[in-house]
């Protein structure tokens, strides 16, 4: 049920029986009137009949020629107005027998006879009786008129009280209740109750209010699982290094005669080994959770994406003697980025491509450049990636399948890599079918438009992506 | 000493878990992952078992549960389960041993954990496969 059509059904409804209401007093009051009109007219008429009765007599009391002259003026003027308030037929056929009867008397005058002519008598008493009975009529009707107008005043008076109760029940069933409902609802999740959900009822409008409020709480308890598992996970990551560190502490305890020279620099090798990589992950952690907050910050200058992808690849050469490294390049490379990022871009996705692949195989990596873009692809001879974990490969804490040993580092790198390619206004995507090597492509525009910046914070939208578990 | 078969798919803690183990007089030999673990298992059954959980190729929890299952004596070893996953605890229950230990620890409570397993012995019964 929509609210506004709701309001609308209610406010037609109750305005018809308002409209209904006027017309019905309107007619009444004008039935009425023309009643009382009648009723007036009749009274009148027969006043006028009755005056006329009086005046035949007197004519025939009066004995001067001037006399009766006078009094049959008189009598010609209260006809014609008697005649004048005539409307049917039937008055006006008594009014004309009245008038040939009164005729007839005024000229028969002075025949001796003092007694009114029995015709002009039957003539006045049938006027007498139409205008009673007419007047009769108009009263029943009037009285006809009065009851349907009490009827229909009430009809109406309990139509408009019962639509009013059916409108104020149907807003608080549709509209208030639910709201409340609602308003409670949220002031227990505001007050820190996050697993309240607020009761889907009412009007359509209120109803989708509830459901986005719902998936927003759903959306926030995600985000908290998520952040919980972030936190786990970071945890786990982080005590490896530890836990190899803090057993070395054991090579040197009183109760034990010190390693021999050698043995005490590979353990400090290795101690050192395992700082860097505790401080490669809080890097990692701290770059991925400013790029998630929208702080990343570029430094933009002029440089060759090819030359860094050079350089990228000879790095890699060196840490991986086993696999066969290729790089090619077409076109001008040149553009306006933060270089330090794009490095880690393209060691991220480098080393990506060395870590999940088998020693002996090839990383080629292509640098391209067009008009006012630029791409670089870097392909590996690895498992590949599955079309499912291709479409979370990109969240944070996604990481190939474990099948390769050593493969270090906790999901963050494409997550990051990405973000950093965002921040530049470009883009990465991933093709890859099982089992045949996977090619991480990203572009960039060349942007040498824009003027070299010092530190510019770049305000990234929400990356959207769930942090998937590990 | 014991002698130890020691699971870890991180070189250098495997290396320095392995080398202070010799050091007190124990015989260590070292595997990568379950697969490394359950061979080495088979050359010949130790004392003592120490694993990481979580390992590429065949993780801590389906190598305890292939040894149980596989039932060549295997299954008699006391299991001393090592990771930093917060919840260790729910793992090494799941697996049914007693012996877990969360990463960091000193070497102190790890060769006191080694000590208590071998004196007390009990094998790994996971739960869900005793019927």
């Amino acid at each position: 049920m929509r609210l506004r059509r709701t309001l609308t059904f209610a406010m037609v409804g109750l305005g018809l029986i308002t409209l209904t209401a006027c017309i019905a007093l309107v007619a009444s009051t004008t039935f009425l009137r023309r009643t009382v009109d009648d009723l007036d007219r009749a009274h009148q008429t027969a006043r006028l009949a009755s005056s006329l009765a009086h005046q035949s007599i007197r004519y025939e009391l009066e004995t001067s020629p001037m006399g009766r002259s006078l009094s049959e003026a008189q009598g010609r003027v209260l006809l014609a107005r008697a005649t004048s308030l005539t409307h049917s037929p039937d008055e006006r056929q008594v009014f004309e027998d009245l008038a040939l009867q009164l005729e007839k008397h005024w000229r028969s005058a002075g025949e001796g006879d003092p007694r009114l002519p029995p015709d002009l008598v039957s003539a006045l008493i049938r006027i007498d009786d139409l205008f009673a009975a007419k007047a009769d009529a108009q009263s029943r009707r009037a009285h006809t008129i009065d009851m349907l107008a009490t009827v229909l005043g009430v009809a109406i008076a309990v139509l408009l009280a019962a639509g009013v109760v059916f409108f104020l029940w149907t807003i608080n069933q549709f509209v208030f209740r639910p709201v409340q409902l609602l308003a409670n609802s949220v002031a227990r999740f505001a007050a820190g109750d996050t697993t309240v959900r607020v009761p889907v009822a009412g009007a359509e409008e209120i109803r989708q209010i509830a459901l986005a409020h719902n998936a927003m709480a759903d959306a926030l308890a995600r985000t908290r699982e998520d952040q919980l598992r972030y936190v786990a996970t970071v945890v786990h990551d982080l005590r490896n290094p530890l836990a190899a560190v803090q057993l070395a502490v054991g090579y040197v305890t009183p109760h034990r005669p010190l390693p021999s020279e050698a043995r005490l620099r590979e353990v400090f090798g290795m101690i050192g080994r395992q700082l860097r990589r505790l401080n490669s992950l809080v890097g990692d952690v701290l770059n991925a959770v400013q790029i998630e907050a929208g702080q990343i910050v570029l430094h933009k200058t002029i440089c060759d994406l090819g030359q860094l992808a050079e350089a990228s690849v000879s790095l890699f050469r060196s840490m991986s003697p086993y696999h066969r490294f290729e790089l090619s390049r077409a076109g001008s490379t040149t553009l306006c980025a933060d270089a330090t990022r794009l490095e880690q871009v393209l060691n991220n996705l480098i080393g990506n491509a060395v870590k999940y692949s088998p020693q002996g195989s090839l990383v080629r990596v292509t640098v391209g450049g067009e008009d006012d873009q630029l791409s670089v692809a870097v392909s590996d001879e690895g498992p590949g990636i599955s079309p499912a974990l291709e479409r979370q490969i990109f969240r944070p804490f996604t990481r190939g399948p474990s099948e390769h040993e050593e493969v270090e580092g906790i999901g963050l790198g494409l997550y990051v890599s990405k973000r950093i390619l965002e921040a530049h206004g470009g883009s990465i995507q991933v093709v890859s079918s099982d089992g045949q090597g996977a090619t991480f492509q990203a572009t960039l525009p060349r942007d040498l438009a824009g003027t070299e910046t010092g530190p510019e914070p770049v305000l990234l939208p929400a990356s959207g992506e769930q942090w998937s578990s590990v | 000493m014991a002698s130890i078969v020691l699971i870890d798919d991180d070189d250098d803690m495997r290396e320095t878990m392995a080398d202070l183990l010799t050091i007190e007089g124990h015989e260590v030999r070292t595997a990568r992952n379950g697969v490394e673990g359950l061979q080495a298992l088979d050359t010949c059954i130790p004392q003592l078992v120490l694993t990481d959980v979580e390992m590429p190729v065949l993780d801590g929890c389906a190598m305890v549960y292939r040894m149980f299952v596989e039932n060549l004596g295997r299954e008699n070893v006391p299991i001393v389960v090592i990771s930093g996953a917060p919840d260790l605890g729910q793992i090494a229950k799941a697996l049914g041993t007693p012996y877990y230990l969360v990463k960091p620890f000193p070497l102190e409570m790890l060769t006191s954990t080694i000590e208590r397993a071998l004196a007390e012995a009990i094998p790994a019964r996971p739960p869900g496969l005793l019927g």
